[in-house]
C-alpha cells in the first residue's frame, strides 16, 4: 500500500516530467524551426529574380465561406480582387446568412443568377442559387442552406475550376503577395497537398484600403498576450513541425489545398476545428496510401486576423478550439498506427501536449494548491515550482521572439519588442492558467457530447 | 511533509535558474540584434545611395574611378550590380561587366558558387552575376548546378548557361529538360527564347523521337511555345505512331490547323475520358459546324469534364451566339446535356 508521501512524490514527478517534456518539445520545434528559417530566408531572395516562378503560377480558386458577414463582405471582395496573382477566381459561399450579406453582394457586384452545371465532387447541403457578376468577372457567389463553414467549403469545392484551392475567412485581411507565397511549396514540391501561411494579429494595426499601413501591438492586454502566443505556437512551432512533415493543423483562416487531395478525403468535415480535422485527415489518408506527400507551413506573413479582445469571446473561442481538437484527434486516432513522423511522434505529441495538456495542467494546479493547503508543499517549494514555470515558459517565448527578430521583424518599434519580451514572462502569471482552464472546459464539453453520443456539430 | 519532495526541489530550483538566465541572455540578444539591424540599415542606405550613383556613372563612362569596397560590402555591391545590369541596355551592361571584372567580382562569384556552405543567397546572386558576366570559367560549375535538385537554382543556372554560350548550352539544356519535371516549362521557354529559338528545333525534335511517354509531352509543350510553326509536323508524326494517352492528349492540345481536325475526330469516342476531353477541346479550336452533332453526343457523356469541354467547343463553334446556343440547349433531351450548354451560355453571356 502506497503512503500519501509516495503518492505525492509520484504525482510530482509525473507533472514535472510532463512540464519539462512539454517545454523540451517546444524547444526542439524552435530548433527545427531555426534550421528551416535559414532556408526560408534564403529562398525569399529568389522571389525577385528574373527567372523565378513569378508569373508562371497555376490558376487558383479562392473559397470564402461567409455567414452573417455583412460588416466585412464588401471590403473583403474588394481586397481579394486586388491580390497580386496572375489568374484566380473568387467564390463567395453565403452559408444561409440571416443578415444582409447576400443582399449587399447582390447590390455591390450587380449579381445575376448564373446557371452552373456543378460537379458533385463532395457532399454538401443544397445550393439554392449561383450568381455571377458582369462587372466583377472573377467573382461568383453561391447561396446555400446553412450548414457551417466546412459544408460551405464543400459546396464551393463543387464549383471550383482550378487545381489549387485557397480557403480564407471573410474577416481576414490578406497580404497582396499571399497567393504567391503560399503556393510556392506546391511549385517546389509537387507532392505537397496542403500549405498554410503565418497568421498575424490584426488588432493594433492600422488598415487603409484593405492593406496594412502600420503594424503595432493591440491596446487590449488579452489581445497582446495572443500576439505572443501566435508568434510562439502558431508560427515557429508549426514551422518546426513543417520541417519534418509533422504539421498538425493549418489554420482555417488561410490554407491552400490541392483540389484533388480535398476531393480524395471527401472534403472538409463538420467539426469545431475543421482545419485540424482536414490536416490530420490528409496525413491519415496519404500516409495510409504509402505515397510521398507534404503538408507545409509557410512562415511569411500572409494573413492578418482579429483575435478576441474580450474575455467572453476569448473564452468561447478557446473552448470551441479544444472541443474541435478532441473531435479531430478522435476521428483520426488511426494515425497512431502509421509508421511516419506524424503517426509515431507528431500525433502522440498532439494528444499528450495539446489534447491532454490542459487536463494535466489544471490537475497540476489543483494538486499544487491542495499540496500547499495540506502542508505537503512548503512555501519555498511552491516558489521553486512557480519560478520553473516562469523560467521555462519565458525561455520558449524568448526563443520565438529571437527568431522573429532574426527573420521577419514584424513589429518595428523597439517598445513593442520590449513589451513582448516582458509578456514572455508575465503570461505565465495568469494568461497561461486561464487558457488551460478554458481548454479544460472544452475537453469536458467534448467528453459530455461523447458520453451523450451526440455527433460533432461545427455550425456557428 | 515537504521532505517528500526534497529530492526534486534542488533540481527544480536549478532548472528554473538556468532557464531564467538563458531567457535573460536571449533578451539581450534580441536588443543587440535590433540595434545592429538599425545601424546596418543606415549604413546600407548610405552605401546603396553612393554606389548606385557610381554604377550609373559607370554605365556612361567606364573609366570612372571607384573606391575599394570593404569585405562586408561585397555582397551588397554585387546585389546592386545585378539590379543595375537588369535594367541596363547592352552597351551599359558591357561597361558594368568591365568594371565588375576590374573589381574582381567575377573571381568572388566563382568562389561563392563553388562554396555551398556560404548559403543559397550568395550562390544564387553569383549564378546570376556570372550569367551577366558571361564568365567561361563558370561553365562546368553552372552545368553541375543546373543538374542539382533545387529547381530555382538549377533554372537560374540554365539561364546563366544560355547567357554564356547559347550554342553550347542547347544540348545540355535539352537533355536536362527531358529529365526534369520540376522546371516550370513557361520559365524554361522564356530562357530558351533568349538563346534563340532556331537553335533548339533540331535537338528538341531528336529528343522527342527518342523520348519516353513522360518526356514527350513536356518537350512538345516547349516546342509548341518556342516554334509554333514547326509543331504541326512533329505532332502529326507523333499522332501517327503514339499509343500513350498522355502523348496523344498533349498532341491533340497542340493541334492548330483545320486540316488536322480528323485527328481530333478520331478520338471523340476514345475509351479514355481524358482523350475525349482533349478531342472536344481541339474541335472547338480547329473543327467546323459539321462537328456540332458529334460534340452534342458528348454532352451526354458520363464525365463532367467531357460534357463541359464539349459544351465549350460547341459555344466556340457557334461564336457564342446566344440564339444558337439556346436552340441547341432546347434540342437536348438529356437534362445534363442541356445543363452543360446552359452553363457555357451563362458564363459567356453574363448580361
Amino acid at each position: 500500500m502506497m503512503s500519501r508521501g509516495d503518492v505525492v512524490f509520484i504525482l510530482s514527478v509525473v507533472l514535472l516530467a510532463y512540464f519539462i517534456g512539454l517545454h523540451l518539445w517546444y524547444l526542439l520545434l524552435n530548433l527545427f524551426s531555426l534550421v528551416t528559417l535559414y532556408g526560408v530566408l534564403e529562398a525569399r531572395v529568389t522571389q525577385d529574380l528574373p527567372h523565378g516562378w513569378t508569373g508562371f503560377e497555376p490558376p487558383v480558386t479562392l473559397l470564402v465561406p461567409a455567414y452573417n458577414e455583412a460588416d466585412n463582405i464588401v471590403s473583403c471582395v474588394r481586397a481579394l480582387e486586388q491580390l497580386d496573382y496572375p489568374e484566380f477566381e473568387i467564390i463567395i459561399i453565403d452559408d444561409g446568412s440571416r443578415d444582409e450579406t447576400l443582399n449587399l453582394l447582390r447590390h455591390e457586384l450587380s449579381l445575376r443568377p448564373s446557371f452552373e452545371a456543378s460537379q458533385e465532387r463532395v457532399a454538401s447541403l443544397p445550393v439554392i442559387d449561383v450568381y455571377a457578376s458582369p462587372t466583377h468577372p472573377r467573382v461568383r457567389v453561391i447561396e446555400k442552406e446553412n450548414g457551417g463553414k466546412p459544408d460551405a467549403v464543400n459546396a464551393g469545392l463543387n464549383y471550383a475550376r482550378s487545381p489549387y484551392i485557397l480557403v480564407t475567412d471573410a474577416d481576414s485581411l490578406l497580404e497582396p503577395h499571399c497567393l504567391r507565397s503560399a503556393l510556392r511549396p506546391f511549385l517546389q514540391d509537387p507532392d505537397t497537398v496542403e500549405s498554410g501561411g503565418a497568421l498575424r494579429v490584426l488588432n493594433g494595426c492600422r488598415v487603409a484600403g484593405g492593406r496594412i499601413e502600420s503594424v503595432g501591438l493591440p491596446d487590449s492586454v488579452l489581445a497582446t498576450f495572443q500576439v505572443l502566443e501566435y508568434i510562439r505556437a502558431y508560427l515557429f512551432a508549426r514551422m518546426g513541425l513543417s520541417s519534418v512533415n509533422g504539421v498538425n493543423v493549418v489554420s482555417g483562416a488561410f490554407y491552400f489545398v490541392k483540389r484533388q487531395a480535398l476531393i480524395d478525403v471527401g472534403g472538409t468535415f463538420l467539426t469545431f476545428a475543421e482545419d485540424t480535422e482536414l490536416t490530420l485527415h490528409l496525413h491519415r489518408h496519404f500516409g495510409a496510401l504509402g505515397k510521398r506527400y507534404r503538408i507545409t507551413y509557410v512562415p511569411d506573413p500572409v494573413c492578418w486576423t482579429d483575435v478576441p479582445a474580450t474575455f467572453r469571446s476569448f473564452a468561447r473561442q478557446r473552448i470551441i478550439w479544444q472541443r474541435g481538437l478532441w473531435e479531430s484527434a478522435a476521428r483520426n486516432i488511426r494515425l497512431l498506427f502509421q509508421p511516419t513522423f506524424m503517426g509515431w511522434i507528431g500525433f502522440p505529441a498532439l494528444l499528450v501536449f495539446e489534447c491532454l495538456g490542459p487536463v494535466l495542467e489544471v490537475g497540476g494546479y489543483a494538486f499544487v494548491v491542495w499540496a500547499y493547503l495540506a502542508g505537503v508543499l512548503s512555501v519555498s517549494s511552491l516558489q521553486a515550482f512557480a519560478l520553473l514555470g516562469i523560467g521555462l515558459g519565458g525561455l520558449i517565448s524568448m526563443t520565438s521572439i529571437l527568431m522573429e527578430e532574426l527573420s521577419f521583424r514584424i513589429y518595428p518599434r523597439f517598445r513593442d519588442l520590449l513589451v513582448l519580451s516582458a509578456l514572455a514572462f508575465l503570461e505565465n502569471l495568469g494568461f497561461r492558467q486561464l487558457n488551460s482552464v478554458l481548454r479544460f472546459l472544452g475537453t469536458l464539453q467534448w467528453l459530455y457530447r461523447v458520453a451523450m453520443r451526440r455527433p460533432p456539430d461545427g455550425r456557428p | 511533509m515537504d521532505s517528500d519532495l526534497a529530492p526534486i526541489v534542488p533540481f527544480v530550483v536549478w532548472s528554473a535558474l538556468v532557464s531564467l538566465c538563458a531567457s535573460a541572455g536571449l533578451i539581450l540578444c534580441v536588443c543587440v540584434l535590433r540595434l545592429r539591424v538599425a545601424i546596418l540599415k543606415r549604413r546600407l542606405a548610405a552605401f546603396y545611395a553612393a554606389w548606385g550613383a557610381r554604377l550609373r556613372r559607370v554605365e556612361e563612362d567606364v573609366d570612372v574611378e571607384l573606391p575599394p569596397v570593404a569585405r562586408w560590402q561585397t555582397y551588397f555591391l554585387l546585389d546592386l550590380w545585378v539590379a543595375e545590369c537588369r535594367g541596363a541596355d547592352a552597351v551599359a551592361r558591357e561597361r558594368l561587366c568591365v568594371i565588375a571584372r576590374r573589381m574582381q567580382l567575377d573571381a568572388i562569384c566563382l568562389r561563392w558558387i563553388g562554396n555551398l556552405s556560404r548559403g543559397g543567397r550568395r550562390r544564387m546572386l553569383s549564378i546570376i552575376a556570372l550569367g551577366y558576366l558571361r564568365e567561361p570559367r563558370a561553365w562546368d560549375t553552372l552545368c553541375r548546378i543546373a543538374a542539382e535538385d533545387d529547381p530555382l537554382q538549377s533554372m537560374t543556372a540554365a539561364w546563366a548557361l544560355v547567357r554564356q554560350d547559347p550554342q553550347r548550352s542547347v544540348r545540355v539544356l535539352v537533355a536536362l529538360l527531358q529529365k526534369r519535371d520540376d522546371w516550370s516549362h513557361v520559365g524554361m521557354t522564356g530562357i530558351l527564347r533568349e538563346a534563340g529559338v532556331d537553335l533548339f528545333e533540331g535537338p528538341l525534335s531528336e529528343a522527342m523521337a527518342s523520348g519516353s511517354p513522360v518526356e514527350i509531352p513536356r518537350l512538345l509543350r516547349v516546342l509548341s511555345a518556342l516554334l509554333p510553326s514547326r509543331t504541326p509536323d512533329v505532332v502529326r508524326r507523333l499522332l501517327a505512331s503514339a499509343r500513350d494517352p498522355e502523348v496523344i492528349g498533349r498532341c491533340l492540345e497542340a493541334l492548330v490547323s483545320h486540316e488536322d481536325a480528323g485527328y481530333a475526330r478520331a478520338h471523340l469516342e476514345s475509351g479514355d475520358y481524358h482523350l475525349r476531353v482533349h478531342a472536344a477541346s481541339a474541335l472547338g479550336r480547329i473543327g467546323s459546324e459539321d462537328d456540332i452533332p458529334a460534340l452534342c453526343r458528348l454532352l451526354g457523356d458520363d464525365e463532367w469534364w467531357v460534357r463541359h469541354r464539349a459544351a465549350l467547343a460547341i459555344g466556340a463553334l457557334v461564336g457564342f451566339d446566344a440564339r444558337r446556343l439556346a436552340e441547341l440547349q432546347q434540342a437536348q433531351a438529356a437534362p445534363r446535356a442541356a445543363a452543360a450548354l446552359g452553363q457555357v451560355a451563362a458564363e459567356a453571356l453574363p448580361s
